[in-house]
């Protein structure tokens, strides 16, 4: 697939005002911006934008939360919480990148990982294992 | 060997220098066919069966966009090799194939640059282009996996090849999927905001609420159920060196 237009090369596109329900696949990359139940599973990136409602469990090579996710977050590599991220479920990649700001609620895995936590100018953020 | 099928309206006085010029480009270049004349009760599908029956292998159309709809739609299932020479207007399908007009386009086809297009299909309707659905409600069901659910009402386009560039929709017509853009306002600070979703698909049904009427380059299909699906490489097609795809 390579499609040239508005959204960029190959990328599904799940904007603010759908809702999508069921098991979601796809085999490029993924931008969420509306909502989401049942799971998600892409071989490429998943970037879940801040006003994105996923109630789903998540998995992908690489993700950057930076809305709402109530399940499991399986990433291959590296997942990135920004300051605006909400995550309730357990949490498993290789790096792990937390904004300050950041709310992440459950168990962290990191097979031979890295975390790494952003120095936080006011104390918001916060780890509940 | 070649036939060309002429459109009734290049018939017309105003075509006539163009279109003998056009010839004795044809004859200078050895590519010589039989010359067929489309009617206006003379259906491309008759003759292309005639023609598939005495050897003809490319079918080069003489007209414009919707012509070579007309004649793709009809050679398909044949295996044939199109060829295009624009004449007359609108001719976007001739420009994104990188197709000059008129007698330059003669110059493509003794190149024989073939690019295999995919199709893309509603229904039973074969299209090559684009088909754009009325603002609706609606859901895109892939299979028994999942659905995508349009929570307000948008403007749904399924692309295969997009010939506005102000669109802004281009889609590759040689990857083997069809892609769905869903166009939705929803409430901003101030006002409302467009967002775009897009869908990548080989195969998926689109449910709407209340039945829409869509046009599926000529033909017209009323309903509020869409089989949508895309058909890898099903046309064959003389492309110029200037292709935007």
């Amino acid at each position: 697939m390579s499609f040239k237009g508005k959204g960029g090369q190959g990328e599904t596109i799940i904007a603010e005002g759908v809702k999508v329900e069921g098991n979601f696949t796809s085999d490029g990359n993924v931008l969420i911006d509306g909502a989401v139940s049942g799971s998600v599973a892409a071989s490429g990136d998943v970037t879940i934008g801040e006003r994105a409602m996923i109630d789903a469990d998540l998995s992908a090579n690489n993700a950057i939360i930076s809305g709402e996710v109530k399940g499991n977050v399986r990433i291959g590599e590296r997942l990135e919480l920004t300051s605006s991220a909400r995550v309730k479920g357990d949490v498993e990649a290789q790096t792990i990148l937390m904004a300050p700001g950041c709310r992440l609620n459950g168990k962290v895995t990191m097979p031979d990982g890295v975390l790494a936590i952003e120095t936080p100018k006011h104390n918001k953020g916060s780890i509940v294992a | 060997m070649y036939c060309y099928i002429y459109d009734d309206f290049v018939q017309e006085r105003k075509f006539e220098r163009e279109l003998a010029a056009i010839e004795a480009r044809i004859t200078d270049l050895g590519l010589q066919g039989k010359i067929v004349r489309l009617a206006l009760f003379r259906h491309p599908n008759e003759i292309i069966e005639r023609e598939v029956a005495s050897g003809v292998k490319t079918v080069v159309v003489v007209g414009n966009d919707e012509t070579v709809h007309k004649v793709a739609n009809a050679i398909v299932d044949h295996h044939m090799v199109l060829g295009i020479i624009p004449m007359g207007t609108p001719n976007s399908m001739a420009r994104i194939l990188g197709i000059p007009n008129g007698v330059a386009a003669c110059d493509v086809l003794t190149k024989r640059n073939i690019e295999k297009l995919d199709a893309g299909r509603v229904n039973d309707h074969r299209f090559f282009t684009n088909i754009s659905f009325p603002s609706s409600r609606g859901v895109v069901r892939y299979e028994k996996q999942y659905d995508v659910i349009m929570e307000r009402k948008g403007d749904v386009q399924v692309v295969n090849l997009e010939t506005d560039p102000e669109v802004g929709l281009m889609a590759q017509p040689t990857d083997g999927v069809l892609d769905l853009f869903i166009t939705q306002y929803v409430p901003g600070r101030f006002r409302k905001r467009q967002v775009q979703s897009h869908l990548p698909l080989k195969r998926a049904q689109l449910l709407f609420e209340d039945a829409v009427r869509v046009e599926a380059n000529g033909v017209e299909i009323t309903g509020n159920q869409f089989m949508l699906s895309s058909e890898p490489g099903a046309l064959q097609v003389i492309v110029g060196r200037e292709r935007s795809i």
